[in-house]
C-alpha cells in the first residue's frame, strides 16, 4: 500500500505541474488516429502510444495496455504491442456504429487505468444518385429529385449542380435531414440545354449520379387555365361553349389542353378526346349534351408535344344546356276507389314528374284526355301528378302529355278496364333482392305480350299503413331496381303488376329488404306451463317493426343458477316450444334470441322454478291418507260406540252424587278374592307404617325384567285404583278407611269399629283388573248427612274397632288424622317420612289431584332424609309390590257397589 | 376521372410524345424559340427600365440621343441583306457583348434603383439570356458548318461612359435598346432557318 502511494504521488505531481503549466491535461497517452471513420465491413486498426513519463511513474509499459470498445474488454488476440511504448488493435471487419474505443493500462495493485478513448464513426460511402429528374413549374424555380441510394449511416451531403456551355450556376445543396431534392435558386431559361446532375458526399467518399441535360421548356409544368367559363346556346339545347385563359407561356410555346365534363350530380367525369384540343385554344364546345341540364367542366394543359407535365386542373365552371320538348311520357297509372254513387267508380290516375334529363326543361302542366269506349273524350289540364274522376264501370282509355316552354311530350296511354274486367296473367318467379346497394326485382314475364310494368311498393309496418310507392318499367324489362328512397333494415312488400294493352293483369307480390340487420328487440319468452321436468315456453313473433329482418330462426338459452346453458334452435314458424328434461323444484332463467341474416337479438330473461311436486302427485297422496284417516276415525268412532260402557268406564265412570245417595246394603258375605296376610307378614319388619309403594321416575325408566313389569303394571293399576277412588275419597273418610290396608292398626281398627257409620266409599263394583270383584253387595251410603264423627273427631273412635277383620290395601290408606290439614284430600295418603298433616298436595286436591301429587311427589321428600337412595328405595318397592303382586293377604276388603245401599262391616 | 398530380415522377403523360427531330432542325427551332421569348422579355425589360428612370425617360416625347456604346453598336441597315450566317456571325458577335454592357448597367440601376430587384434582375437574367442565345446561335453556326466569329475584346468603355446619373441612365436605356434590337434581328435570322419560316 505504501508502495502504491509512493506511485501515485508522483502522478498527482505531474498532472498538478502540467496544470501550472497552463495544460489543462497531460494525458497518459493518445489513440491514433484520433477522429476515425470506418467503412463498415472494413479492417480498422488503432495504436496507443504511452507516453515516458508515464511509464516511468506507473512503471507500465505497452503489455500493459488493453483495449476496451464500448466498455467491453477486446480479446489479447486483437492486440499487437508493437514496440515498449506502443499497442495496436485490429478489427476485422468493423460492423459496429458509433462505438467508443478506449486504451486502458492495469497499474500495480490490478488497478485499470484508462490513457485515452476516441469515437470510431462507422457507415457507408454514398451511392451513385440514380433517378434525377426535374420540374420547372411555370412561373417558378427549377426543382430536381433524386433517389439518394442505400442508408449510409453517415452526413451526407448532396449537392445539385447544373451548367450551360457557357456558365455554370450555382450550387443546390439539401439540407441535411431533408428529402432528395433540391430547388435552385436561379430563374431557369427556356429553350437553352442545361446539364444537370447530382454530387453526394460523406466521410467515406463521394458519388456523382449520371448528367442529365434537358431543355427546361420541355420539363415545364404550365399554369391551370383560368377564367374558365361556360355558354349555352338558344338554338342548340345539347352544346355548351367552353372558354378560359392561359398564362403568358402560350406566346412562346403551343400548348394542348384535356377537357372534362359531368352532370351536375354525377361522379363520373366524362372527357373530350385529347385529338379535339391538341392544339393551342381558348375555347371549345362540346357537344351532345342532355337539355336543361347543368354540367360541370375542368381544364387543364401541357406543352403541345407532349414534354413537361399537365398543369393542375382548373376551377370548375358550371353551365346549363338549354330546354328541349320533354323527351319520353311520364310513368302513368291509376287507383280505383269505391265510389257512393252507384254505377261509378272513383279513378285516381296517378303519374310521375318527368326527370329532368327527360323533361327536359320545366314542366309547366300535364295535360290528361280520358275517353269512354267508341265515345266522346274529355281533357284535364292539371299541374299536380294525379288526377281524381268519377267514371262509369265501361272501359276508359286515358292519355297523358307533359309540357314545358319547348314543346309537348308523346303521350302515355293507359287503359282503364270496365268493372267486370277478370284481372289474370300475373307475372311468374316474381322475385326481389338487395345487391350492389340498390333493391332489385326480377320476374319472368307472362306469355302474353305487356304494354309496360307497374311496380309498387310500400313499407310494411306495425305502426304505419302501406302506403304504396310505384314506378313504371318498359315492357321488355324483366328485372329492374327499385327507384325510390329506401331504407335499410326496412320491410317492403313489393307488387309487380303487368299491364296489357285491355288492362292491367294479376299483382303478384312479395317482400324484401334493402339491408337486414339484427332485429332491435329479442323476443319476449314466458311459460305457458310448467311441471315437474319440461315447461313449456310461449313468445309472440316479433313485430315487424323490430324485426329489421326476414326471422330465420329463434334460439331459446336455458340454464339453472349454476349449470350450464343451453341453447336450442327453433324454427321461425313456431311460437312455443317445450324445454324437457327439466330438473324439478329448479330455478330456470331462459331467454331467446331471434335471429335474422345479418345476426341476433336476445330478449329479456325469464326465471320460472319447476315445481317438486307434479300435478295431481300431492293429490295422490293427499287424498289417499285422508282418506285412510277419515276411515281409521270412522273405525274407531264405531269402535268406542259398541265399547262405549267400557270406555266410559275406563274414562268417567259414573261418580255417585252423595246427595242422592241413601242406605245401601254391603255384602259382607262374599269373601275377598285376596287374603292379604297381616300386616306383620308384609311388612315384618315394621319400618314401613302407611304405604310401601314405590315411584318409578319416568325418566329412569328402563327396560324392566318380568319382574319389575309386574311391578309396574301394579303400578299403573294402583294409579287407576287410586283415580277411582278419587271421586269418593274426596269426602268419605270411612270409606277410606275400609279401603286401607295399612299397617297403621289403630287406624284400621277405628275405622272397622265405626260400623255404624254411613261408608262413602266408592266401591270397586268389579274388582280391579284382573281383580275379580267379589260378588257381594255393598250397601253403601248415598245420603246427603254430615260427616260421620271419625272424621270430625277422629281421637274418638273407639280402640277395639282397630282389627278390621277386611282386607285391605295398602296404598288406599287414608289417614283420618288430619282435620287440622283443612279437608283431607281425596284418597291422601301419607308420605313417607313425613308428617301426615304435611301432605305436599295440599289439602283439597281432587282426585285428579291425587294423582298428579302421587306421581309428582319427589322421592327424596317422600322418603325423607334418612330413606336410602331412589334405586334401593326402588328395589324396596319392588319387593313389596312383589310380594303384593303374589297373592299375599292384603288388607284390602272388597266392595260392591250396589245402587242405594251398602252393607254395614 | 383523371386528376392531375404534383408529383411530377408519376406523371404518365411527362415526355410521352417526344418528337425527335433532326439534330441542327430541332437546335435551329430550340436557337429561334429562345430567340423569339427573348424578344419578348428584351421588350419587357426595355418597358421596365424605362419606367424606373423617372422623368423625362418615361414622357411620349422624349427622345433620348442614340450615342454610340463602346464595343457594340446597332444592326446595320444592311444587316437583312447579308447571308444568313454572316447574319448569324453579327447576331452572336452582339450577343456576347451584351452581357458585360448589361451586368454594367445592373450595377448602375443598383446604385439609381436599389429597390427595384424585379428590373435588377431581369437585367441580370438578360445578361445570362444573351449569352445563351449568343451560345445557341454559335452552336447553329457550327452546325450549319459555317465559321465562328471571332474573338473580340470586352467593351472596356463602357463604364467610363457611366460618369454621372444621367449619362448613365441614358447609358442603361441605350443598352436595353440594343439588346432589343439584336435579339429582334437574331429571331429574324434564325427565322431563315426554320422550316416553313420565311426563306
Amino acid at each position: 500500500m505504501s508502495a502504491m502511494r509512493t506511485r501515485m504521488l508522483p502522478t498527482l505531481l505531474l498532472l498538478l505541474t502540467a496544470t501550472c503549466l497552463g495544460e489543462l491535461l497531460d494525458v497518459c497517452g493518445y489513440i491514433d488516429p484520433e477522429s476515425p471513420v470506418v467503412q463498415l465491413g472494413s479492417n480498422f486498426t488503432a495504436v496507443c502510444v504511452l507516453k515516458e513519463k508515464c511509464m516511468e511513474y506507473l512503471h507500465v509499459n505497452a503489455d500493459y495496455i488493453f483495449w476496451k470498445t464500448n466498455h467491453v474488454t477486446v480479446p489479447r488476440e486483437q492486440y499487437t504491442v508493437i514496440n515498449s511504448t506502443a499497442s495496436s488493435v485490429t478489427f476485422p471487419d468493423f460492423s459496429l456504429l458509433n462505438t467508443q474505443l478506449t486504451c486502458n493500462i492495469r497499474t500495480f495493485g490490478q488497478i485499470d487505468q484508462n490513457v485515452y478513448g476516441i469515437s470510431i464513426v462507422s457507415g457507408l460511402p454514398p451511392e451513385k444518385p440514380k433517378n434525377l429528374s426535374c420540374i420547372v413549374n411555370e412561373g417558378k424555380r427549377m426543382t430536381c429529385q433524386w433517389d439518394p441510394g442505400r442508408e449510409t449511416h453517415l452526413e451526407t451531403n448532396f449537392t445539385l449542380k447544373s451548367e450551360w456551355a457557357t456558365e455554370k450556376f450555382p450550387d443546390c445543396k439539401t439540407k441535411r435531414g431533408s428529402p432528395p431534392a433540391c430547388t435552385v435558386e436561379y430563374l431557369p431559361v427556356y429553350f437553352v440545354n442545361m446539364e444537370v446532375w447530382v454530387e453526394a458526399r460523406n466521410a467515406l467518399g463521394e458519388a456523382t449520379s449520371e448528367h442529365i441535360s434537358f431543355d427546361p421548356v420541355n420539363r415545364v409544368k404550365p399554369i391551370a387555365p383560368r377564367n374558365v367559363s361556360v355558354s349555352s346556346s338558344e338554338e342548340l339545347p345539347s352544346i355548351l361553349k367552353l372558354t378560359w385563359a392561359t398564362s403568358s407561356i402560350d406566346k412562346f410555346l403551343g400548348l394542348k389542353y384535356d377537357i372534362q365534363y359531368r352532370a351536375r350530380g354525377t361522379a363520373a367525369w366524362s372527357q373530350i378526346p385529347l385529338e379535339d384540343t391538341a392544339s393551342t385554344r381558348y375555347s371549345f364546345t362540346v357537344q351532345d349534351l342532355r337539355p336543361f341540364t347543368e354540367y360541370v367542366f375542368r381544364v387543364r394543359c401541357m406543352k403541345e408535344d407532349g414534354q413537361g407535365f399537365w398543369s393542375d386542373w382548373s376551377e370548375e365552371a358550371r353551365g346549363t344546356t338549354s330546354e328541349d320538348r320533354p323527351s319520353k311520357a311520364p310513368s302513368f297509372w291509376y287507383k280505383v276507389e269505391p265510389s257512393p254513387a252507384h254505377g261509378y267508380r272513383s279513378v285516381r290516375l296517378l303519374w310521375k314528374t318527368l326527370p329532368p334529363f327527360e323533361a327536359n326543361g320545366k314542366i309547366l302542366d300535364y295535360t290528361v284526355t280520358l275517353t269512354r269506349w267508341k265515345s266522346h273524350s274529355q281533357n284535364y289540364t292539371v299541374n299536380d301528378t294525379k288526377l281524381t274522376v268519377n267514371l262509369t264501370n265501361d272501359r276508359y282509355k286515358a292519355a297523358l302529355t307533359a309540357r314545358n316552354l319547348v314543346g309537348t311530350s308523346d303521350a302515355a296511354v293507359l287503359t282503364v278496364p270496365a268493372s267486370d274486367f277478370p284481372a289474370a296473367r300475373p307475372v311468374r318467379d316474381l322475385k326481389a333482392f338487395p345487391k350492389d346497394s340498390r333493391l332489385w326485382v326480377e320476374w319472368t314475364a307472362p306469355r302474353e305480350p305487356v304494354s309496360k310494368y307497374i311496380l309498387e311498393w310500400c313499407v310494411l309496418s306495425d305502426k304505419a299503413p302501406c302506403v304504396p310507392d310505384w314506378q313504371q318499367e318498359d315492357g321488355a324489362v324483366h328485372r329492374t331496381h327499385l327507384t325510390g328512397s329506401l331504407a335499410e333494415s326496412t320491410c317492403y312488400l313489393i307488387t309487380v303488376t303487368p299491364v296489357y294493352s285491355d288492362g292491367p293483369g294479376s299483382p303478384e307480390a312479395v317482400r324484401a329488404y334493402l339491408k337486414q340487420a339484427p332485429p332491435s328487440k329479442g323476443p319476449v319468452v314466458r311459460t305457458k306451463k310448467v311441471g315437474k321436468n319440461e315447461a313449456v315456453l310461449e313468445w309472440e313473433q316479433l313485430p315487424v317493426d323490430v324485426q329489421n329482418g326476414f326471422i330465420r330462426n329463434y334460439t331459446i338459452f336455458y340454464k339453472t343458477s349454476l349449470g350450464n346453458e343451453t341453447a336450442v334452435n327453433v324454427d321461425s314458424s313456431h311460437t312455443e316450444y317445450t324445454l324437457s328434461s327439466l330438473t324439478s323444484d329448479t330455478l330456470y332463467m331462459v331467454r331467446m334470441a331471434a335471429y335474422t341474416d345479418e345476426g341476433g337479438k336476445d330478449g329479456p330473461e325469464f326465471t320460472f322454478t319447476t315445481p317438486k311436486f307434479a300435478q295431481g302427485e300431492i293429490e295422490a297422496i293427499v287424498v289417499p291418507v285422508c282418506l285412510a284417516f277419515l276411515l281409521l276415525t270412522l273405525l274407531g268412532v264405531l269402535l268406542c260406540f259398541n265399547k262405549r260402557d267400557l270406555i266410559k268406564k275406563h274414562i268417567w265412570p259414573n261418580v255417585p252424587d252423595p246427595s242422592k245417595s241413601n242406605i245401601a246394603q254391603w255384602s259382607p258375605h262374599t269373601p275377598p278374592r285376596h287374603n292379604f296376610s297381616s300386616k306383620d307378614q308384609m311388612f315384618s319388619d315394621g319400618a314401613l307404617t302407611d304405604l310401601s309403594v314405590v315411584e318409578i321416575e319416568a325418566s329412569d325408566r328402563k327396560p324392566l325384567p318380568e319382574e319389575l313389569k309386574a311391578l309396574d303394571l301394579f303400578r299403573k293399576e294402583k294409579l287407576s285404583t287410586g283415580g277411582h277412588s278419587s271421586g269418593i275419597g274426596g269426602s268419605s273418610c270411612l270409606s277410606s278407611r275400609q279401603s286401607l290396608s295399612s299397617g297403621d292398626e289403630a287406624e284400621a281398627a277405628s275405622a272397622q269399629s265405626a260400623a255404624s257409620a254411613v261408608q262413602y266409599s266408592t266401591v270397586v263394583h268389579s274388582g280391579y283388573r284382573h281383580q275379580v270383584p267379589s260378588v257381594q253387595v255393598f250397601s253403601r251410603s248415598e245420603s246427603t248427612q254430615p260427616l260421620l264423627d271419625c272424621e270430625e273427631r277422629p281421637d274418638e273412635l273407639p280402640p277395639g274397632e282397630g282389627a278390621d277383620p277386611l282386607p285391605r290395601q295398602q296404598y288406599f290408606q287414608q289417614s283420618c288424622r288430619q282435620p287440622e290439614a283443612g279437608p283431607p284430600g281425596p284418597a291422601g295418603r301419607p308420605q313417607p317420612g313425613a308428617p301426615a298433616g304435611e301432605d305436599p298436595v295440599g289439602p283439597g286436591q281432587p282426585g285428579s289431584g291425587q294423582l298428579q301429587a302421587f306421581q309428582e311427589v319427589p322421592a327424596a321428600d317422600a322418603f325423607g332424609p334418612g330413606a336410602p337412595g331412589p334405586e334401593r328405595l326402588e328395589a324396596d318397592g319392588v319387593e313389596a309390590a312383589l310380594d303384593l303382586d303374589e297373592g299375599l293377604p292384603k288388607s284390602y276388603l272388597p266392595q260392591t257397589v250396589r245402587p242405594g245401599g251398602y252393607v254395614p262391616q | 376521372m383523371l386528376n392531375s398530380t404534383n408529383n411530377y415522377r408519376e406523371d404518365p403523360q411527362a415526355d410521352s410524345s417526344v418528337s425527335p427531330l433532326p439534330l441542327l432542325e430541332a437546335k435551329i427551332h430550340q436557337t429561334h424559340s429562345l430567340a423569339r421569348l427573348l424578344t419578348k422579355y428584351a421588350e419587357q425589360l426595355f418597358q421596365e427600365y424605362v419606367q424606373h428612370q423617372g422623368d423625362p425617360f418615361g414622357l411620349p416625347g422624349f427622345s433620348p440621343p442614340r450615342l454610340p456604346v463602346a464595343g457594340l453598336s446597332a444592326p446595320a441597315p444592311g444587316h437583312a441583306g447579308l447571308p444568313v450566317p454572316e447574319r448569324l456571325r453579327l447576331d452572336a458577335g452582339a450577343l456576347a457583348a451584351l452581357p458585360p454592357l448589361l451586368d454594367v448597367v445592373r450595377r448602375l440601376q443598383a446604385e439609381l434603383n436599389p429597390r427595384a430587384p424585379r428590373l435588377l434582375r431581369r437585367l441580370e437574367e438578360a445578361a445570362r439570356r444573351a449569352r445563351a442565345l449568343g451560345a445557341a446561335v454559335e452552336a447553329v453556326l457550327a452546325a450549319l458548318g459555317a465559321e465562328p466569329r471571332e474573338p473580340r475584346p470586352e467593351p472596356a468603355a463602357a463604364t467610363a461612359a457611366a460618369a454621372g446619373v444621367f449619362p448613365a441612365k441614358v447609358l442603361g436605356l441605350r443598352v436595353c435598346s440594343l439588346y432589343r434590337e439584336w435579339v429582334r434581328c437574331t429571331e429574324a435570322d434564325l427565322g431563315q432557318l426554320v422550316p416553313g419560316g420565311p426563306a
